[in-house]
């Protein structure tokens, strides 16, 4: 599949992608030199020790935090220099979240949280959308039930319908599964797998579960803020071993 | 340090604005009450020069009247019986009667402005009051004190003229009474025969029995034996009795007493639901720290002391610096401000910590401290059922506050309470109902704010619907306010106090002068009018000179004697009036008629006061007059227009007859008002002039309403700050969402100020329904449709109201903080 795509820009590309927090000189970098391209409709997962800087790879990339240097693109263009509006025309438009926590309103319900993107930038049209995506992610029953009365993989999958309704280039996910039990997450990670292969969505997916990093079509290890390693269809066990042993 | 307190200072270094916000609620409750407080023990313990002068007497016999005021006048064998008692042999019979000394066209002026009173000679010889020189006063004589003597420029031998019921008199000096240290309190300025004084028109009951006391006689113990042998009549030490008009200076003390008792009551209701609101939204926002802890293994009636405790860790500091710090600075400008304002007398005694004012604040710090813990009560119970595993597995962290059951039992029972005085005086006429709705008024607004919780939800939907009108987040407003009720009851309950009781209290006033103004403008007739110039009232005859149509007014007071008092005096304002003469010149509405009718033992009544007292016309009423005697009245007629005026008529003969010093009030003219004679102590004015400077209510009276609603807005404005920035504080995450969802800065600062503002209007709306419903039966009393309303309380509070819920929410959201940098944060 990657080869119909090789001259077209990936959805998402990094290049030389450091990040210092504070200003000193000695800060230690997050991330040094980072580059990595994801091609659109592919699925990758990003695994390393706590600390080793994921998180923060995945606030540059998604255009949340600026690198200290080096650049990003999103389908080409680069989102590393926009200006704070810019980059909420971006995160409204271009690129979707979903968290380790749902991050769904309490007040709204299932279908009016994955509307509000479309509510919040003005476009009334997709309405049908939103009950579509929650038909997709398996809760077309759950339409009007709020938050509370959902369990926490059906929250996610909310949150991944809520992700989806703009129809991004990149759909980022921080530990989607963390909170979940291996059911729940077994579901969201089905539905991850799914979106990627049907709908063509790319998928950048921080993980510290080699079974859930496995679903993916690809592995990137990241060891204290560098990039050490790229598995292609590794088992779960492969995965594992590769994360434990590099320590 | 405990690991309790270090708990404590954690969170509090954690979060700031939590406990910043607890803390300025606490703090200004404390300075306000022990402002309240201190101010009040000041007033209460004020040693009042003692006004009758009556030093040297043993006992003054009075009679009472049946709601137990001290009456106007004695029987007749008064004397006689109280003789009868042992040692008091030698009690006299006292009177003091309005007498000016007339200097020019104008009255000598009393020191202390009151009225120049006479006694009977006999009276100050019995108490003690010596001449200096000359000698007593016999048939029309005057002996007038060394003061005012002095003041006049007489002496003894010298004529004078001088002003009573019975026009002006030209009286010689007899004698100068001797200066002395009661004379200057309220003692005797002019002394007339017994005689003369007892013969002057006017009821010629005695006002006093003064029994002196003899040498080697106790005090205490004649009273007693002259309470015991004087069935129906009242003894009283000289001290506890005082003669006259109730002195300007004592008005102002009974009323700074009364507004400091209102503001105290509205004070305390405030802070309850201030200090509930501000300490349930701490508690709820504090769950996620106290599930973790219920999850280490603490129980919940540990969880419960802990909420308590901090509640306590910072009631009691901060109500303690409030109260030492805050009060006493606070009251000494407090005094200067309603001094200055003309509540209070200019010599009120100065603010000071005396041992009446240190119990003062310790009960201000005491009643701070338990408000905030009472407060706390309810955030600590909801701790103590907190159920980890739920909450933990909730995700949001934050618990859902209920609506809980003992509030809405308080509010019940306050609405009850509020409900009363409509329901205890409701056969009352429509003033009657007019003032018991206004008072209904003032308990129900605090209910109401109570019942909050559950007002709130029935007005969230109109709400929403106005928000709807922002099409990006507007229906998250809507949701919002629909889904947490607590929150929004939190900003809608302030709104609610503030803007129900000021408009309750700054339009009832208007209401009333406007009707009062109203009606007078309708009544008055007379093309002129003769008034008063000075402090003493118009002699009883109409000059010599003038020989146009005239009608006398005079001043007294009626008691329906058959009636049981529940409490309150049951005294009816009423006037002596010509009835024949009035037609023309006051109109009393077409069922009154001409009023000829009013005549021999007759009366007639509004038909508010007929009504409240269930009279009938034709019906014979036994009434008690001013001086006390009983008269069986035929009721001749029932009147209109009666707002700002007499509630009974007698005609003026029965009324001047009973009066214990009786003086014109007014006079209206129909004829040519320079046919008037230039007489002393008065002045004609036209209809116009007159109606000018009508005004109804002392500007001191309409000041104490607005400090009132001032006071309220403030503690509002607080209340809704806190409100409003913590129910920000715990909206973080999602604020974050939004923004990670592509939500514009400016649609968050909209969804901030838009859920506040909504919120505080849901009050506002709910305080001027049930304010400006509240007024509508006084509005209808003084004959309109709808109450004048004061702009302060319907517009300009209600507009701070908004502001102090929209600014603090914006400030506290911040939402103009870029994206932060760990977004993926699912907790505070
Ligand atoms: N705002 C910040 N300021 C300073 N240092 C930060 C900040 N955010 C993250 N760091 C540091 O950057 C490093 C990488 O953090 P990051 O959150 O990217 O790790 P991670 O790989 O996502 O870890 P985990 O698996 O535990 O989530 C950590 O050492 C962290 O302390
Ligand atoms: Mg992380």
């Amino acid at each position: 599949m990657s080869q119909t795509l090789v001259e077209a820009p990936p959805a998402l590309r990094l290049r030389d992608v450091t990040k210092r927090y504070g200003r000193a000189a000695d800060a230690t970098a997050v991330l040094s030199g980072v580059s990595a391209a994801f091609p659109a409709g592919t699925f990758t997962a990003l695994m390393g020790p706590s600390g080793s800087g994921k998180t923060t790879m995945l606030m540059c990339a998604a255009g949340l935090t600026r690198p200290t240097t080096g650049t990003v693109e999103v389908a080409g263009q680069r989102i590393d220099n926009l200006s704070d509006k810019q980059l909420t025309r971006l995160r409204r438009d271009r690129v979707g979240f979903v968290f380790q926590h749902f991050n769904l309103i309490d007040s709204l319900t299932a279908v009016e949280n994955v509307y509000l993107p479309a509510r919040l930038a003005g476009r009334p049209a997709l309405r049908g959308r939103a009950v579509e995506l929650l038909n997709l992610v398996g809760l077309g029953e759950r339409l009007k039930h709020r938050p509370a009365q959902l369990s926490g993989g059906q929250r996610q999958r909310v949150a991944i319908a809520r992700a989806l309704l703009t129809e991004p280039v990149v759909l980022f996910a921080d530990e989607p599964t963390g909170a979940l039990d291996q059911e729940a997450g077994r579901e969201v990670l089905d539905l991850l797998r799914r979106l990627a292969t049907e709908q063509g969505t790319t998928i950048v997916m921080v993980t510290h579960d080699a079974a859930a990093a496995a679903a993916a079509d690809r592995v990137l290890l990241l060891f204290d803020g560098v990039l050490s390693a790229e598995l292609h269809g590794a088992s779960a066990e492969e995965i594992a071993h590769r994360v434990v042993s590099h320590r | 340090m405990s690991a309790r307190l270090r708990l404590f200072v954690s969170d509090a270094r954690h979060s700031p604005g939590r406990v910043l916000g607890v803390a300025i609620t606490c703090l200004v409750t404390a300075v306000v009450v022990g402002v309240a407080a201190l101010l009040f023990t000041t007033l209460a313990g004020w040693e009042q020069p003692e006004r009758a002068g009556l030093g040297s007497v043993s006992a003054v016999v009075v009679a009472t009247t049946p709601d137990d005021q001290v009456a106007g006048a004695l029987p007749a064998d008064a004397l006689t019986r109280v003789r009868t008692v042992p040692g008091a042999q030698q009690a006299v019979e006292y009177r003091d009667r309005t007498v000016s000394i007339v200097r020019g066209d104008a009255l000598l002026p009393d020191v202390d402005g009151r009225t120049t009173r006479a006694w009977n000679f006999s009276a100050a010889v019995a108490d003690g009051y010596q001449l200096d020189r000359g000698a007593a006063p016999a048939g029309n004589e005057l002996v007038v004190d060394a003061a005012t003597a002095a003041e006049a420029g007489i002496d003894v031998g010298a004529s004078v003229p001088t002003l009573s019921a019975a026009g002006v008199v030209s009286r010689r000096v007899s004698g100068i009474l001797r200066a002395s240290e009661s004379t200057a309190a309220g003692g005797p300025v002019l002394l007339l025969a017994d005689q003369e004084l007892a013969a002057m028109a006017g009821s010629t009951l005695p006002h006093a029995i003064l029994v002196p006391g003899a040498a080697g006689q106790d005090a205490a113990e004649l009273r007693a034996a002259l309470s015991a042998g004087l069935p129906g009549l009242r003894v009283l030490a000289p001290e506890d009795y005082k003669t006259g008009d109730t002195g300007v200076t004592e008005n102002k003390i009974g009323g700074g007493i009364n507004l400091l008792s209102l503001l105290l009551f509205a004070l305390i209701t405030s802070a309850a639901t201030v200090l509930g609101t501000t300490m349930s939204l701490w508690t709820s926002q504090r769950t996620p720290q106290l599930t973790v802890l219920r999850a280490l293994g603490v129980s919940s009636g540990r969880l419960r002391r802990l909420v308590l405790g901090d509640a306590a860790l910072i009631a009691v500091p901060v109500a303690l610096l409030g109260a030492l710090l805050g009060a006493l600075p606070g009251a000494k400008l407090a005094r200067a401000a309603l001094v200055g304002a003309d509540i209070l007398p200019t010599d009120t005694p100065a603010v000071s910590l005396g041992g009446a004012a240190v119990g003062a604040l310790a009960l201000a710090v005491l009643l701070t401290v338990s408000l905030t813990l009472v407060a706390s009560l309810s955030g600590a119970r909801q701790a103590g059922r907190l159920d980890a595993a739920a909450a933990l597995n909730s995700g949001s962290g934050a618990v859902k506050l209920r609506r809980r059951f003992s509030r809405l039992l308080i509010g019940l029972v306050l609405l009850a309470l509020g409900a009363a005085p409509m329901l205890v005086n409701g056969g009352g006429g429509a003033l009657v109902m007019g003032a018991a709705a206004t008072v209904s008024v003032l308990i129900l607004v605090p209910a109401l704010t109570v019942l909050s919780p559950w007002l709130t939800p029935l007005l969230t939907p109109l709400a929403g619907l106005v928000a709807r009108l922002d099409r990006g987040v507007g229906h998250l407003i809507a949701s919002n306010l629909r889904m947490s009720t607590l929150r929004t009851a939190g900003l809608a309950g302030p709104a609610l106090l503030a803007v129900g009781l000021s408009t309750a209290l700054l339009s009832a006033p208007k209401t009333l002068d406007a009707g009062v103004v109203e009606q007078t403008t309708q009544r008055v007739q007379a093309a002129h009018l003769v008034v008063p110039a000075g402090s003493a009232g118009l002699p009883l005859a109409l000059p010599a000179g003038y020989t146009g149509t005239a009608a006398r007014l005079l001043d007294t007071t009626v008691q329906p004697a058959a009636e049981t008092s529940q409490g309150g005096p049951t005294g009816i304002a009423a006037a002596g009036a010509d009835g024949a003469a009035l037609a023309g010149l006051l109109d009393l509405g077409p069922a009154a008629g001409g009023l000829t009718a009013l005549t021999g033992d007759t009366f007639a009544a509004s038909k508010d006061i007929a009504k409240q007292h269930k009279w009938s016309i034709g019906e014979q009423v036994p009434l008690l007059l001013d001086d006390g005697t009983r008269h069986d009245l035929r009721l001749v007629t029932a009147y209109d227009n009666d707002l700002g005026f007499a509630g009974v008529l007698l005609p003026m003969d029965l009324a001047v007859a009973h009066s214990p010093d009786p003086m014109l009030t007014m006079i209206l003219l129909g004829g040519d008002p320079a046919a008037w004679p230039v007489t002393p102590g008065a002045t004609v004015v036209d209809r116009g002039t007159y109606l000018d400077a009508l005004d109804p209510r002392e500007s001191a009276d309409s000041l104490a309403p607005l400090i009132i609603a001032l006071v309220l807005a403030g503690y509002a404005v607080l209340s809704l700050a806190n409100s409003a920035g913590l129910a920000q504080a715990d909206r973080g995450p999602e604020n974050r969402t939004l923004r990670l969802l592509g939500g514009r800065k400016d649609q968050l600062l909209r969804l901030v100020a838009g859920e506040a503002l909504a919120a505080a209007a849901i009050g506002i709306l709910l305080g001027l329904l049930v304010g400006i419903g509240g007024l509508m039966p006084l509005a209808r009393a003084t004959g309109r449709a709808l109450p004048v309303l004061d702009v302060m309380g319907v517009v300009i509070i209600p507009l701070i109201c908004g502001l102090a819920a929209v600014i603090p929410a914006v400030l506290a959201a911040r939402p103009l903080r870029p994206v932060t940098e760990r977004a993926e944060g699912g907790t505070p």
